[in-house]
């Protein structure tokens, strides 16, 4: 339907100009750009005037976009930039002007959220008031640093209106935060910083289940003062970034509920293995706990329940008391942050009950492939022995099981176990750690049982490389070797070997010649026959056939690798050294749903993550 | 810094992946070293330097330029914009190639990007295309996860990276700001 406007619109146009157009043409092409290709229809009808244009020699008519200007209120929730919209809705915060050209800056309400607003001074621009409900008709919303905003100018009519729905913002979580914006947040003060600057009242931490963020008391909100260990409801706080990190602001528009006990979200006992950085209640067992060396710490250990294990500490404070092994507890609210990519829990005073509970746990037994930094239970075949590099190191070398293999150290303590090569091992609550984008892990706290009857089945260090193949080189496609037994040298175009010269009973074979590129890093890449045969569906002999009826020769089959791979994504396994690639399976890679799945969750933003 | 340059010598910088969005609001640019066949980089808003990009997409329009060298330039777009590319007598196989491109197609280019100043003095990124392929729908889709993810992977990374603060100071724009625009990609591809 609107197609069909703006073919009306462009043969008009042309019309007007004196050039028919042939109307079906016309509609084929447009519904070809915005059905199939999913060209939104303003650019599609861009492109095919100027291609138009240029086939009736005319100057090309600059786009502009009509201005749209509705009367329908649009939530603001809803308004994204560049638009031209109407609203409803309170004003929640003014902001003293800062510049004699802005008559008043403020945020704006309604029940589907809020937005930063501003009244440009003329004339008859109307003094809004806080707390009011207002009609703001034509204004603009425009977006500076990725914050979208509405600019109300001499156009734009403010009406006062009746109040509506009391704006009831809903709570944010806090994982979800994303900067710029105007919500509401629940959560514990778990930290509290010592002041900085005369213009910041308190800055600190604020935690509820899904996690943590920080935050900052402007001295100018007059806020009553938080304190550590309380849970408050904060209404209207502007979130912001900083360093990667998503920060809330605390200002004078921001309500603040301190909640009682009653009002606490009752937080419902967490698996171990679901736990992120936050506020979190288990219920676990201490399988491990660990001799403290240092004074502000009173105690280490391992807490595990039947989905996974955490690193826990206890503070040394007046009333701390340590937990005991082997026992169970239920552990209330207890804050989890992230220290060197693994996670830990910090244990308060009072928050853990000992239950009378006497289970063992069976432990949740991973694949290497899956170790991320933290706590982990493995099984797995000593691979490798490596040569000690220093006097602290016990032992070192490599773990491997049927997802792949894993650096393992064991520091010099009395307790320490040496593994014996090709020996089988379960290993439990090892911690995984991530040094230079390497994970290893260590083994002294571990309990480690040799299994003396099994044997696994390590999976070869063979390597997978994703990217995108980006240049095809020389020497690709079906190519003539020497064949000089042991030799197999790329001949010449005159059949000449370097080592064995003049060669005319060759050998054809197939390679690609190239560079493969993630983005990162750029591999010198050859891929050998039986990856050619899986990527251009040609084989040796079609290849050669091809070679042979063709003019170009060689070059032929050049041409067509390079149309069937350049700009391609390729999955190819091989063997890597330093930036080099020898890949002997490939396949084009598929679209990867789950990965889509995975991105989305993160463009929605949690830096704690 | 000299034994990197050495080291480096034998590598190929890698093909950054930018939304049409980014490269747009692109303007810095410098040269790394003194002599005349050291690499020219533009600055990423997200903070990362890059002379070679690959980018995906619909070609939606294609303009040959008539003089005396032929010269084409080209309109593709992505979910978030528009990619200006060129090609001229200097790229002969981006050159062949395109010629036997229509739009509107799926292309996947690889080419260099530089920032040129419109007579309204208006930056313009434009990228000159080193090759041009067609391509099927697929890719273009494995282009928008490839290049949300390494944008995501830019704006994630640890902030002590110098490039990093550099853009920080000359754009002056987060990089958490640049999150609607990876979800608009990503929402735009249509299973």
């Amino acid at each position: 339907m609107e197609l069909k406007e703006i073919a009306d619109r462009i043969s008009e146009k042309f019309a007007a100009a004196g050039h028919q157009i042939d109307r079906a043409k016309l509609e084929e092409r447009l519904l070809r750009f915005v059905d199939e290709f999913s060209v939104p229809p303003a650019e599609a009808e861009r492109a095919i005037i100027s291609d138009y244009a240029r086939m009736f020699g005319m100057e090309t008519p600059s786009a502009t976009s009509p201005k749209k200007s509705s009367d329908e209120t649009v939530p603001i929730a809803d308004i994204v930039a560049e638009q031209w919209v109407t609203i409803e809705g309170q004003i929640v915060t003014l902001f003293p002007s800062r510049s004699p050209s802005i008559a008043q800056s403020g945020v704006i309400a309604d029940s589907s959220g809020s937005i930063r607003f501003l009244i440009w001074a003329n004339e008859n621009a109307p003094v809004v008031e806080i707390k009011k409900w207002y009609r703001i008709e034509s204004a603009v919303a425009d977006e500076y640093n990725g914050q979208v905003s509405l600019k109300l100018h001499k156009g734009t009519t403010i009406t006062e209106i009746q109040p509506k729905d009391a704006h009831t913002p809903n709570i944010t979580p806090i994982s979800q935060l994303v900067p710029k914006r105007w919500v509401s947040i629940e959560g514990e003060v778990t930290t509290l910083f010592p002041p900085r600057s005369p213009a910041i009242a308190q800055s600190g931490v604020i935690a509820d289940a899904s996690g943590t963020t920080r935050f900052t008391v402007w001295a100018s909100a007059e806020a009553p003062v938080l304190e550590r260990g309380s849970w408050y409801r904060l209404d209207m706080v502007e979130t912001d970034e900083f360093n990667g990190q998503v920060n809330v602001k605390i200002h004078a528009g921001t309500t603040i509920t301190p909640l009682s006990r009653e009002d606490i979200p009752k937080q419902e006992i967490i698996p171990i293995g679901q736990i992120k950085p936050g506020v979190f209640s288990v219920k676990a067992k201490v399988v491990a706990v660990e001799k403290p060396f240092s004074d502000q710490i009173l105690q280490r250990g391992i807490l595990a329940d039947e989905t996974g294990a955490i690193q826990f500490v206890i503070r040394n404070t007046p009333d701390a008391s340590p937990l005991e092994e082997n026992q169970w507890y239920t552990i209330s609210s207890a804050v989890v942050d992230r220290y060197r990519g693994a996670l830990s829990m910090q244990i308060s005073p009072g928050s853990a009950t000992p239950l009378q509970e006497d289970r063992s746990i069976r432990p949740n037994i991973i694949p290497i492939a899956q170790v991320v930094p933290g706590i982990v239970c493995l099984r797995v075949k000593m691979v490798q022995e490596y040569e000690s590099s220093s006097d602290r190191i016990f032992q070192s070398g490599l773990l491997g099981d049927e997802s792949g293999t894993i650096r393992f150290i064991t520091w010099n303590d009395e307790n320490a176990l040496r593994l014996v090569p090709d020996m089988v091992y379960s290993i439990f609550y090892a911690s995984a750690d991530e040094f230079n984008n390497r994970l290893s892990v260590t083994l002294n706290r571990a309990t480690i049982l040799p299994d003396e009857n099994a044997t696994i089945q390590v999976r070869s260090p063979n390597e997978e490389v994703k990217g995108a193949f980006v240049h095809l080189s020389p020497g690709s496609g079906l190519i003539k070797r020497c064949p000089v037994e042991g030799c197999g040298r790329v001949l010449s175009r005159q059949n000449y070997c370097q080592v064995h010269e003049i060669q005319p009973n060759f050998i054809y074979d197939l390679r690609v010649k190239g560079w493969l590129d993630d983005g990162q890093k750029t591999y010198d890449t050859i891929i050998s026959r039986e990856g050619v045969e899986e990527l251009t569906g040609l084989s040796l002999v079609s290849a050669q056939e091809m070679a042979e009826n063709n003019p170009l020769g060689l070059d032929t089959v050049f041409y067509h690798v390079n149309e069937r791979i350049l700009g391609r994504y390729l999955v190819c396994r091989g063997k890597t050294f330093d930036n080099r690639l020898f890949a002997y399976t490939c396949e084009f890679q598929k679209f990867d749903a789950g990965m889509l799945a995975e991105l989305m969750n993160r463009a929605e933003g949690s830096s704690h993550e | 810094m000299s034994d990197n340059t050495a080291n480096r010598r034998f590598e190929r910088e890698a093909a950054k992946r930018v939304f049409a969005a980014e490269l747009r609001e692109a303007y810095h640019h410098f040269r790394e070293g003194s002599d005349d066949k050291s690499p020219t980089y533009i600055l990423l808003p997200t903070g990362e330097r890059c002379n070679r990009v690959f980018i995906a997409g619909t070609l939606t329009e294609k303009k040959k330029s008539e003089g005396e060298a032929v010269f084409y330039q080209i309109r593709v777009m992505d979910p978030t914009g528009t990619f200006f590319v060129s090609a001229g007598s200097y790229q002969p196989e981006a050159l062949h190639q395109i010629s036997t491109i229509e739009s509107p197609s799926y292309v996947a280019i690889i080419g260099k990007p530089g920032v040129f100043q419109a007579p309204d003095g208006r930056n313009l990124v434009s990228v000159r295309a080193e090759s041009i392929t067609a391509v099927d729908k697929e890719v273009v889709d494995c282009w928008i996860l490839d290049t949300a993810r390494l944008t995501l992977d830019r704006i994630e990374k640890n902030t002590d990276d110098p490039d990093h603060q550099k853009a920080l100071e000359i754009y002056k724009r987060s990089f958490e700001s640049w999150r609607p625009k990876i979800k608009d990609a990503l929402a735009s591809i249509q299973l």
